[in-house]
C-alpha cells in the first residue's frame, strides 16, 4: 500500500508582492517519480522550496506523513527530505568528500566529529553515483555533470527517502543529462526512493516520470501520467507557441516538436 | 577504484594538524619578549628577589613586554577568527571586519563613549569594550539589515557594497565626534584612533578575556553550521541547519570578539582579511579546523608583526598596521600564486 508522504493544501505563496504559488493542491505518494514542469517563471522552484520547507507558504497547509510541515524539527525534517540546488558555486575550496560528507549534518551533534559509521555511509553514496574516484578533487575543479552527481551523493548521504531536485539537467549536454536521470531511476526504482524534479525538457520529462505536474503562473494545470499531461491543446496553452507531439514506439515516450517553424 | 581512501578529518588529523599551528604559537610567545630594543638579561629578569619594581631586566620583561604581546595574541586571533566566520556568513572572499564596517563601528562606540566621558570600570570590566561591541553589533546589524533578502539567502554581491558604505558612514560618525570634542578628548580619541598595543597592562588584557572566551565558544560551537551556509543558505537548511538562528548568534559573537579587541587595540585591518586565507590555503575551509587555526595563527602573526614594529627603527616605534600590510601582502600574494 502506498503512503502519503506530501500533502499540499490550497497553498498560496508570495514573494513581497507577487504571488508565485496559488491555491496548489497536492499529493504525493511515496515510491513516485514525479516531474514538474511549466514555463520560466512558472513556479517550479517555488513550489519545491515549499515542499522542502525552506520556505514558508503564507496560505495553506503542507504536511509531510500527516504532520505540519513547519512543526517538524529542522534536523528530522532534513533526514527524510533533501533538496539539491540548480546550480552550485562553492565559495570556499572544498574537497568533493567534505561536500558528499556535509549530507550526514542531519545526523551529528555540534563539537562531534562523523564517525566510522557516516564514513563509510559517504563512501557508499560516492560509489552509488560513481564520484569516488573525484574524493580529493576540489568541488570547484569538477564539470558540471559531476558537480550533480557529488550533489546527488550527497543527498544519498543524508539518507532522506525524498529527493527534491532543481532542473538539475538544465545546464548538461545530453550524455550527463542522461547520465543523472539514469542514477535517479535507478534510486527511485532500487531503493525505493521518492524523486521530485523540476525539468525543462519535455521528452526526457515523459521518459522518466510516472507523473507530471504542469505549472503555469504558479498554478497546476495538468496532473497525471505524461501522455495526459503532454498534449497538443494543453501545451500550445500554457507556452503559447505551436508545437507537434510525437510518440517514440518503443518506450511510449513522448517527443515535443516544433509546430511549423 | 576502490582503492581510493578517504582523507575527511578525523580527531588525529585534527589534533596533529592544530599541534602545529600551537607549536609555532608557542615559540612566538617565548622568543617576543626576549626581543626589543633593550637587551635584557634573563637569569636577571627570572630572579626574583627584589621584586619586580626594583629589577630593570624583569620590569621590562613582565610590564613592558609580556603585556603588550599578550595582548597582540589575542587582538590577532579574535580579528582573524571573525574574518573567517564572517567570510563563511557571507560567502564572500573579501567579507572581514573592515569591510563589512565592523571595525569602524566598534571604533564610533568606542570613540562615542570616550567622548561622552562614559569610561568607567564596573565589577572589571571597562565600558569602552562594551561600547565598542555595541557599535560593530550596530555595524553588522546595519549590512544585513541592508542586504537582508528572503530566508536568510544573502545576495553576495551586495555584502560588499554594504558593508564598506556602512564602514564610510562609520567613519564619518568618528570624525565628526572627533571635530566636535575638545582638546583633551580629542587627544584621547587621536591616541586611541592610532591603534597600537603599546599602552596596556595585565588588568586590560583579562578584561577582554571573558568576552573572547565567550564569543570564541559560540563560534566553535556552530563550526560545522558555518561550514555548509557557507554553501548556501537553502542548502544548509535543506541539511537541518536553522539558518536564521545560526547567522544571528554568529553575527552576534563575530562583534562581541571585534569590539572587544578593537576597544583596546584600535582597528587593525589587515589581519582579519587575510590571515583567514592564508590558514585556508594551508589546512582548507573546514570552519572546525579553520577558527581555532586562524585564532593561533593570528597571534602569533599579530605578534612577530608588533615585535618587527617596536624594534626594526627602535627607538622610534612604527604603527603595527604598516607592518601587518607590509609583512602580510606580499606573503599572502606569494602563497596565492604557489597553491597546489
Amino acid at each position: 500500500m502506498k503512503t502519503s508522504l506530501i500533502d499540499m493544501s490550497d497553498v498560496d505563496f508570495s514573494y513581497d508582492k507577487e504571488q508565485v504559488i496559488k491555491q496548489v493542491n497536492l499529493e504525493i505518494e511515496s515510491g513516485e517519480f514525479v516531474g514538474i514542469i511549466g514555463p520560466n517563471g512558472s513556479g517550479k522552484s517555488t513550489l519545491l522550496r515549499l515542499i522542502g520547507a525552506l520556505i514558508q507558504n503564507q496560505q495553506g497547509r503542507i504536511q509531510f506523513k500527516q504532520k505540519d510541515i513547519r512543526e517538524i524539527n529542522k534536523k528530522s525534517l532534513a533526514q527524510s527530505i533533501a533538496w539539491l540546488p540548480q546550480e552550485v558555486t562553492m565559495v570556499f575550496p572544498f574537497k568533493v568528500e567534505e561536500i558528499v560528507m556535509m549530507g550526514r549534518h542531519p545526523y551529528l551533534s555540534p563539537l562531534s566529529f562523523e564517525d566510522g559509521n557516516d564514513w563509510d555511509i559517504t563512501r557508499r553514496a560516492m560509489e552509488e553515483t560513481d564520484v569516488i574516484s573525484l574524493s580529493h578533487r576540489r568541488f570547484n575543479e569538477i564539470s558540471g555533470g559531476e558537480k550533480q552527481r557529488v550533489m546527488v551523493a550527497g543527498a544519498l548521504a543524508q539518507n532522506s527517502e525524498l529527493l527534491l531536485l532543481d532542473e538539475p539537467t538544465s545546464s548538461l549536454d545530453i550524455k550527463y543529462q542522461l547520465e543523472i536521470l539514469n542514477i535517479l531511476r535507478r534510486l527511485n526504482k532500487q531503493n525505493g526512493k521518492t524523486i521530485i524534479i523540476a525539468i525543462h525538457d519535455l521528452h526526457l520529462a515523459s521518459k522518466y516520470c510516472d507523473r507530471l505536474i504542469l505549472l503555469n503562473e504558479g498554478r497546476i494545470i495538468q496532473d497525471g501520467p505524461p501522455v495526459n499531461v503532454l498534449r497538443k491543446d494543453i501545451l500550445e496553452n500554457v507556452y503559447g507557441v505551436q508545437i507537434k507531439i510525437f510518440q517514440d514506439q518503443e518506450d511510449g515516450s513522448i517527443i515535443v516538436s516544433p509546430g511549423n517553424a | 577504484m576502490n582503492s581510493i581512501t578517504l582523507q575527511l578529518m578525523n580527531r588525529k588529523r585534527y589534533l596533529g594538524t592544530l599541534s602545529i599551528f600551537f607549536v609555532f604559537l608557542v615559540i612566538t610567545l617565548i622568543v617576543a619578549p626576549l626581543i626589543g630594543p633593550t637587551s635584557i638579561d634573563i637569569s636577571k629578569a627570572l630572579s626574583f628577589e627584589n621584586g619586580i619594581a626594583n629589577n630593570i631586566d624583569a620590569s621590562i620583561l613582565f610590564v613592558a613586554r609580556l603585556p603588550r604581546i599578550l595582548l597582540a595574541a589575542l587582538t590577532g586571533g579574535s580579528l582573524a577568527v571573525a574574518g573567517s566566520v564572517l567570510q563563511a556568513l557571507m560567502r564572500n572572499d573579501l567579507a572581514a571586519p573592515i569591510t563589512l564596517g565592523v571595525s569602524s563601528g566598534a571604533s564610533f562606540g568606542a570613540v562615542l563613549a570616550i567622548s561622552l566621558g562614559l569610561s568607567f570600570t564596573a565589577l572589571g570590566f571597562s565600558s569602552i569594550p562594551i561600547f565598542a561591541f555595541l557599535g560593530a553589533l550596530g555595524a553588522m546589524f546595519l549590512v544585513f539589515g541592508i542586504v537582508r533578502s528572503r530566508n536568510g539567502e544573502l545576495p553576495t554581491s551586495m555584502v560588499l557594497l554594504a558593508g564598506v558604505t556602512v564602514n564610510f558612514f562609520f567613519a564619518a560618525m568618528v570624525m565628526f565626534i572627533h571635530y566636535l570634542s575638545d582638546l583633551t578628548q580629542s587627544f584621547r580619541i587621536v591616541r586611541w584612533l592610532m591603534g597600537g598595543l603599546d599602552i596596556t597592562d595585565y588588568q586590560t588584557v583579562l578584561s577582554i578575556c571573558p568576552l573572547l572566551i565567550l564569543g570564541l565558544g559560540v563560534l566553535m560551537y556552530l563550526a560545522r553550521d558555518l561550514n555548509l551556509i557557507s554553501t548556501g543558505a537553502h542548502s544548509a537548511m535543506s541539511r537541518g541547519v536553522n539558518v536564521v538562528q545560526v547567522q544571528r548568534m554568529a553575527m552576534v559573537s563575530a562583534a562581541l570578539i571585534t569590539g572587544a579587541v578593537v576597544a583596546t587595540s584600535g582597528p587593525i585591518g589587515f589581519i582579519g582579511l587575510i590571515v583567514p586565507h592564508i590558514v585556508r590555503l594551508l589546512i582548507g575551509p573546514d570552519q572546525r579546523l579553520l577558527i581555532p587555526a586562524s585564532l593561533m595563527f593570528g597571534a602569533t602573526f599579530l605578534i612577530i608583526c608588533d615585535t618587527v614594529a617596536r624594534t626594526i627603527l627602535a627607538p622610534t616605534e612604527i604603527p603595527v598596521g604598516v607592518i601587518t600590510a607590509m609583512l602580510g601582502g606580499p606573503f599572502f600574494i606569494w602563497l596565492l600564486r604557489h597553491q597546489r
